[in-house]
């Protein structure tokens, strides 16, 4: 069951990837890169669940936190061209 | 007895959310535009996530990790439609320019 | 089924990371060069490595990523010359690397069945996971390595991070900073300041809960530093400038560094060795607490606050230097 699961978002991980590498201008890769990294953080979720390590919710927890500063340096770099302004 | 029916439902929930994910993921690849793509994805992971992070309560075995759970839903109800509009506010500002103000 | 998801992921990362070479405008390299971190971050979950896992979706995410883009941005965006350079020959600079990393590629494909099954330790691992518990008084196994029994390689690591910021900061020294006050728009705002404080409990508890969780302090320091930048990405560089001055993060840096080493210097000082932990007079207390194992929450605050004030001096020292060249 969560084996399954596990491999539906690997899938569809897989598939979003299409669009980082088809789209054309690198606001597209950012949407694409957005929702891949949510995508994985619930991969995190379900490796923690299926091969019963609880420690891997402390991962998945760093990785929500951090994949969204990550996500707001790259959209202010792209609107402005500089990360000080 | 109560813990099956819980997992069962727990089950359902992380189907639905892998439901949700992969329909985000279709609507990157099939939408025209770049507002469109973002719309799509952003409220359909939204709710996947928070689906799957529900349904996968009854699989932890401790009170610990069930809080550490409900604290990555939290952050992340509050946080993606922040990332979201830093990306479309990006992206209109880059479309304005490209297009001569 | 471990090992079918695994090559899975090792073929995606393979080819994340050909896309991320291939693409040519350098931003969309980037992005997609973060994703295959969060790639190599859930293929180290995989693999049951949590500490590794954590380590790398932090400084993947927060640290390369603002790095990279600092330093893009300070170089002049001149067109590619149309023609591939001439002096070295094309099968040197396409068809050499290309045989090089598939080489590689494969024998490391080769390993991933050996890690992924069942396999028998080597003597020393066995010893470190039967024994740690009674010999340090700590839960995790990864950070009473990393403070304990190889705590003097720590030191060394503080001493490398020492070194880079002291040749960031003489290289780029003498530039001004301007105040400015864009940062994003105003529910960013409002969202940060919402989220701050939470981030930063939440960047102690990994720091402080070290010993008992996967963590400790260089994961901790490193999500301070990217609070850090994240002010001055969000808020622009007018706001954080004024309330954590250049000085009073050199003095935490220096002051990592004299704790760490002073800890050291109680061990000898009971005649023990440095940086020894239960020998010396530090209790190990009951397993499972806060304070617990001896002298490692001490190191780890000494190891977080160096890497924390040290890395967001890099990144403050690269973006004075962008105002200089502005005018």
């Amino acid at each position: 069951m969560i084996l399954a699961a596990l491999w539906g978002m690997v899938i569809s991980g897989m598939v979003g990837f299409v669009r980082v590498i088809r789209g054309p201008s690198p606001a597209d890769r950012l949407v694409a890169a957005d929702a891949l990294s949510v995508i994985f953080t619930m991969v995190l979720v379900l490796l923690s669940l299926y091969i019963e390590t609880p420690f891997l919710l402390d991962v998945a927890l760093a990785f929500s936190v951090l994949s969204f500063a990550d996500m707001l340096l790259m959209a202010k770099y792209f609107e402005h061209g500089e990360l000080h302004k | 007895m109560i813990l099956d029916v819980l997992r069962f439902t727990g089950g359902i929930c992380i189907a639905a959310g892998v439901f949700f994910s992969f329909a985000a993921v279709v609507a990157i690849l099939r939408f025209p535009d770049v507002f469109t793509r973002l719309h799509g994805s952003s409220k359909a992971l939204s709710g996947g996530a928070i689906l799957i992070l529900l349904g996968a309560l009854p699989y932890t075995g401790t009170v610990s990790g069930a809080m550490k759970l409900v604290l990555i839903a939290a952050f992340f109800l509050v946080s993606n439609p922040m990332a979201s509009h830093a990306i479309a506010r990006a992206a209109r500002k880059r479309g304005k320019e490209e297009n001569g103000q | 089924m471990n090992v079918s998801l695994l090559a899975v992921l090792y073929l995606f990362i393979a080819v994340t990371a050909l896309v991320a070479v291939l693409l040519e405008d350098l931003l969309s390299a980037f992005i997609t060069l973060s994703f295959t971190g969060v790639l190599m971050a859930t293929v180290f979950a995989l693999l049951r490595a949590p500490d590794v896992a954590l380590t790398q979706a932090i400084i993947n995410s927060g640290l390369v990523t603002s790095l990279l883009l600092v330093a893009y941005s300070q170089t002049r965006k001149t067109p590619h010359p149309p023609e591939v350079c001439d002096e070295c020959p094309s099968w040197l600079q396409v068809k050499v690397p290309a045989f090089v990393c598939s080489v590689l590629g494969l024998l490391l494909f080769r390993g991933l069945y050996s890690l992924a099954g069942e396999r028998s330790l080597p003597e020393a691992s066995a010893h470190y996971l039967a024994r740690t518990l009674e010999e340090t008084g700590a839960l995790n196994v990864v950070g009473a390595l990393l403070l304990d029994y190889r705590a003097f390689d720590t030191l060394g690591e503080t001493t490398v991070i020492f070194a880079a910021v002291s040749g960031v900061s003489i290289l780029l020294s003498g530039g001004r900073r301007v105040q400015s006050g864009h940062g994003l728009s105003y529910i960013v705002k409002r969202g940060m300041a919402l989220l701050t404080p939470f981030i930063l409990l939440y960047a102690a508890s990994i720091l402080f809960l070290g010993h008992l969780t996967p963590g400790g302090g260089f994961q901790g320091g490193s999500v301070f530093a990217t609070v850090a930048i994240l002010m001055c990405v969000v808020y622009g560089t007018g706001f954080e400038a004024s309330r954590i001055s250049s000085k009073s993060k050199e003095i935490l840096e220096a002051g990592g560094a004299i704790l760490f080493v002073l800890v050291g210097l109680l061990g000898i000082a009971w005649g023990a060795g440095f940086l020894s932990n239960l020998p010396a007079p530090f209790s190990a207390g009951t397993p499972g607490s806060l304070l617990s194992a001896g002298n490692m929450p001490l190191l780890n605050i000494a190891v977080g606050l160096k890497v924390g004030a040290g890395l967001s001096s890099i990144f403050y020292a690269m973006i004075k230097i962008l105002e200089l060249e502005d005018d």
